[in-house]
């Protein structure tokens, strides 16, 4: 390498290194202290240093070239020599220039997202940390080893090195599998119908089970026959067998002896039928009452072997057409997004003509909470009307869960439930309706015209937009129109994302003539007044880069609300053609004197 | 003398240029401000007439940014600085009293007064801060099928309520609502075209005291205010000197970029020095001196010249330091080797 490439080098990574110093030591005052775990501060410091170095690039750029050609590089030796080694000394960097602009592109568009990403995350963990780890604390000494173990279990996934929260883990872990014998079951880490996951914990097969039906059929134990009939039918829908084997020991199940010890075992058997009769209703009241019987029978006879059976199944259920309001007090400790109001357009019934229209549907979330047991919606507001503006319905709920089911045509879709039940006090919260009604089996579920993930994005506010990545944003502008929100500030800011590299090398090669032209005439050492430069420079192009960015942004959002983005790239990208031959011209028109 | 001219039209060019520029960039924010995507944005003559309202402030940025320029053309010139710089200054007074003067005549002689509004567009659900509205059709301020969601703290009853029509008021830039429903100010708005107008806190800070420094210099040569319009005139000679006088700050040093940086950073502080007094507590301080000055036998007119001599005195300061530093011809000879 050259003296002058050396030069270059030592200069532009001198000042890329002292900024990213100074970035670092201001990383460190932002650090979010109360909001961050040990464990990630290091790491939080680096990535938000890496995101604000990004983000500034083009000033430090700037400045180190501006401190290169009028400091460095045009004083001493090379002036007094001047000519041919100054146009020497200006071919390098202009190489250099545009693959640094280049690299910036690519940092823009793939390692600020993730660099930002990343710090974000850090403190998201950090905080779904604490919450687990409240929450872990609370189940604990609540008695719920199985729920304390698993949060603590998540807990470690997050933060592993931490020895104490790994020794908590242990001794509950140690006491829960005392008592595992009783089979709890998992309601939330199993998927499918709460029969199809029973089965799949008790069986191998379908034949197995069915085997076993029979065994119990033979001993005269028809709860059981009719249980693993059922879940026989659960992994073999197409066996006869199994529906007859339940048919008939259904029919068994009413009768029963009528001695002192029978006749309590008869009430107990009564009430079994009963719950278990419910459970195989289809309605969702008989699904939250067999719920409740069965939650009662396992208070009173806890070693009742088809009450530990049915228990588990029962809760299962209940899952399908509700949720436990005691899962909204765990969630809201968890980290939220706030005021999300969004359009949930779709096709919907009128209640009073009884006919199809399209709806006009607004959905208000006062909180978005994503903890560790799902997604929930806390404070919902629905409201729907038609083309005319008539509220077709109108409704309220405290709370509903974000499920993603399968829709009759096989997709996946989001839904919201709002049908909560509070096991303590045995009540069913339902949403409210202040006008209108929906069909009475969906009235608490309302199909959510986009995924979960894409309402946390749209949950972002417009200022943010400025800090998205390329990535987000391009979802974004596929996102919006389908939410309601105005396009045209993502347009903008996919544009200056874009144009952004293209900028830098503008400005890059303008900075190398300015510095030319402005270079110090000292031939010796810098008086000390000139090293206050090195503070207000950067101070001075930060400035000029961000008027920059606002003209542009201007002229950006201008030309996409006029005629969309198409208008604006054919006005912007001939423009910035424009200013680059300005800029070569100028830097050529500096080497030619120099030479 | 020659000199003089070449700089005089470096001042009157780039002030022109300028002016241009910075009416041009508040034409296309005027622009987008009002902009309806479905009618493609508001009618040339409210653009105008907006335009005309910030003139005062384009005159005077324009003005002060082209002497800086115009400073830098003299540099490079070889004869001494003293005719030119004197030319510069008497030129600069005449332009600024001029333009400030003629942006009183037109406001004299019926320029109207527009309301620059934010459309609120239909069809999009727009985000405040406490609320959300979506706009079903808007006719002119007539708008249907208003859905409104309102923040409310505690209460239990709706927050989205369906007006089947509002009314938009563009001086208020408010959406008005039948009956008890408070009014939505669009000026709140979270999103939407709007926020790519906002402008960095640097610049808009900058702009704010432009503002201010333009409306008290118009309010001066507006006759009679105490003082007369003498005041006004001393206030536009001083500052323009204060400005000229950054001449001793372009060749601070043997280095031309940080003596450019220098100048730009000296003249933003200048600015904000001129625009000190909007601040209340100095506003306060003033109005004790001029109580002070009352009680000494009528001298309470006197503070009206407080203002224009500080500005004076600050180019003062600067003509000092510019007899300090060598001279021109020593500083050409060391940087040019002229």
């Amino acid at each position: 390498m050259s003296r002058h490439g050396r030069i270059v080098v030592l200069v532009i990574g001198g000042v890329y290194l002292f900024s990213f110093a100074v970035l670092a030591g201001f990383s460190m005052l932002q650090i979010p202290g109360r909001h961050l775990l040990p464990l990630f501060r290091v790491s939080w410091i680096l990535w938000n240093s890496v995101a604000l170095f990004i983000e500034n690039l083009p000033a430090i750029h700037v400045t180190a070239l501006l401190l290169l050609y009028s400091l460095v590089i045009g004083i001493g030796p090379v002036l007094k020599r001047g000519g041919r080694e100054f146009s020497v000394a200006l071919r390098g960097p202009l190489v250099l220039c545009t693959t640094i602009a280049m690299l910036f592109a690519v940092a823009v568009g793939i390692l600020h997202p993730y660099a930002a990403g990343r710090r974000d995350e850090y403190v998201y963990r950090s905080r779904f940390a604490a919450a687990l780890l409240e929450e872990a604390d609370r189940l604990e000494r609540d008695g719920d080893l199985q729920r304390a173990q698993l949060d603590y279990a998540l807990y470690l996934r997050i933060d592993p090195e931490n020895e104490d929260v790994r020794q908590r883990f242990e001794a509950v872990r140690a006491v829960a599998q005392q008592g595992a014998q009783q089979v709890e079951g998992s309601a939330e880490t199993t998927e499918g119908t709460p029969f199809r996951a029973a089965a799949l914990r008790e069986g191998p097969d379908a034949t197995d089970l069915m085997n076993r039906a029979a065994h119990a059929f033979a001993e005269q134990d028809y709860f059981s026959a009719h249980y693993y009939g059922r879940l026989a039918l659960a992994l073999d829908p197409d066996r006869e067998e199994a529906r007859r084997l339940m048919a008939n020991a259904h029919d068994r199940m009413r009768a029963y002896g009528e001695t002192l010890e029978e006749a309590q075992q008869r009430e107990l058997h009564e009430r079994k039928r009963h719950a278990h009769q419910l459970l195989f209703d289809p309605s969702a009241e008989s699904v939250i009452e067999a719920y409740y019987s069965f939650s009662d029978l396992h208070a009173e006879f806890p070693r009742d072997a088809e009450v530990q059976r049915y228990y588990p199944v029962a809760r299962e259920a209940i899952q399908n057409v509700s949720f436990f309001l005691h899962e909204i007090e765990r969630a809201e400790r968890f980290p939220a997004r706030h005021n999300l109001t969004f359009r949930n357009d779709r096709n919907g019934r009128d209640s009073r003509s009884d006919r199809h229209v399209h709806l006009r549907e607004f959905v208000h979330i006062d909180r978005l909470v994503f903890a560790s047991g799902g997604r929930y919606a806390l404070g919902i507001e629905a409201i729907g009307f038609d083309a005319v503006g008539d509220v077709v319905y109108h409704l309220q709920a405290d709370y509903g869960r974000i499920e993603q089911r399968d829709a009759n045509d096989g997709e996946a879709r989001s839904y919201l439930n709002m049908r909560a039940v509070d096991r303590d006090r045995r009540t069913v919260t339902e949403p409210r309706y202040l006008i209108g009604a929906r069909d009475p089996k969906v009235a608490h579920v309302l199909q959510l015209g986009t995924s979960v993930r894409r309402l946390e994005l749209a949950a972002l506010e417009a200022r943010e937009l400025q800090t998205a990545g390329l990535p987000d944003l391009l979802e974004k502008a596929r996102l919006y129109p389908d939410l309601g929100f105005p396009i045209e500030p993502v347009y903008t800011e996919i544009a200056m994302r874009l144009l952004l590299p293209l900028s830098l090398l503008i400005f890059s090669l303008l900075a190398i003539s300015l510095g030319v032209r402005w270079r110090s005439h000292y031939l010796g050492r810098v008086p000390l007044l000139a090293l206050l430069a090195l503070v207000v420079l950067p101070l001075v192009v930060h400035h000029f880069f961000s008027f920059y960015y606002y003209a542009l942004r201007v002229l950006v959002s201008a030309l996409a609300s006029a005629g969309g983005i198409a208008l604006a790239a054919a006005v912007v990208v001939p423009l910035h053609a424009l200013l680059l031959g300005w800029a070569l011209f100028s830097v050529a028109g500096r080497m030619m004197r120099a030479s | 003398m020659k000199t003089g001219i070449a700089v005089l039209l470096v001042l009157i060019g780039a002030s022109l240029a300028l002016a241009l520029v910075l009416t041009g960039g508040h034409a296309l924010i005027t622009w987008v401000s009002m902009l309806e995507p479905e009618t493609r944005g508001p009618e040339s003559g409210v653009i105008l007439t907006h335009l005309v309202q910030q003139l005062p402030a384009t005159v005077l940025l324009s003005l002060v940014a082209a002497a800086l320029l115009a400073l830098f053309r003299l540099l490079r010139e070889r004869v001494s600085p003293m005719t030119p710089l004197i030319l510069l200054w008497i030129t600069l007074s005449l332009l600024l009293y001029g333009g400030l003067t003629l942006t009183l005549h037109l406001e004299r002689n019926g320029a109207p007064v527009a309301s620059v509004a934010q459309a609120p567009p239909h069809g999009r659900l727009l985000r405040l801060s406490h609320a959300a509205v979506y706009i079903g059709e808007r006719t002119d301020e007539r708008l249907q099928r208003v859905l409104v969601w309102r923040q409310s703290e505690g209460a239990d009853g709706p927050r989205f309520v369906l007006y089947p029509e509002a009314r938009y008021d563009a001086a208020s830039e408010s959406i008005l609502f039948p009956g008890d429903g408070e009014p939505l100010s669009l000026r709140e708005m979270r999103d939407g075209p709007w926020p790519a107008q906002q402008a960095p806190a640097a610049l808009a800070s900058l702009m704010r005291d432009v503002q201010w420094i333009s409306g008290r210099l118009r309010a001066d040569l507006v006759p009679p205010p105490v003082g007369g319009v003498l005041v006004g005139l001393l206030t536009v000679v001083s500052l323009s000197f204060a400005v000229i006088m950054s001449w001793s700050l372009v060749r601070l040093t043997r280095w031309p970029l940080f003596n450019a940086i220098v100048a730009v950073c000296w003249l933003r502080l200048l600015l904000f020095l001129a625009a000190l007094p909007s601040d209340p507590s100095i506003t306060e301080l003033v109005s004790d001196v001029k109580l002070v000055g009352e009680a000494f036998g009528g001298l309470g007119t006197v503070t009206e010249y407080l203002y224009p001599a500080a500005l004076a005195l600050t180019g003062l300061l600067l003509l000092g330091l510019s007899i300090v530093l060598p001279s021109f011809a020593q500083w050409k000879r060391e940087t040019h080797g002229e």
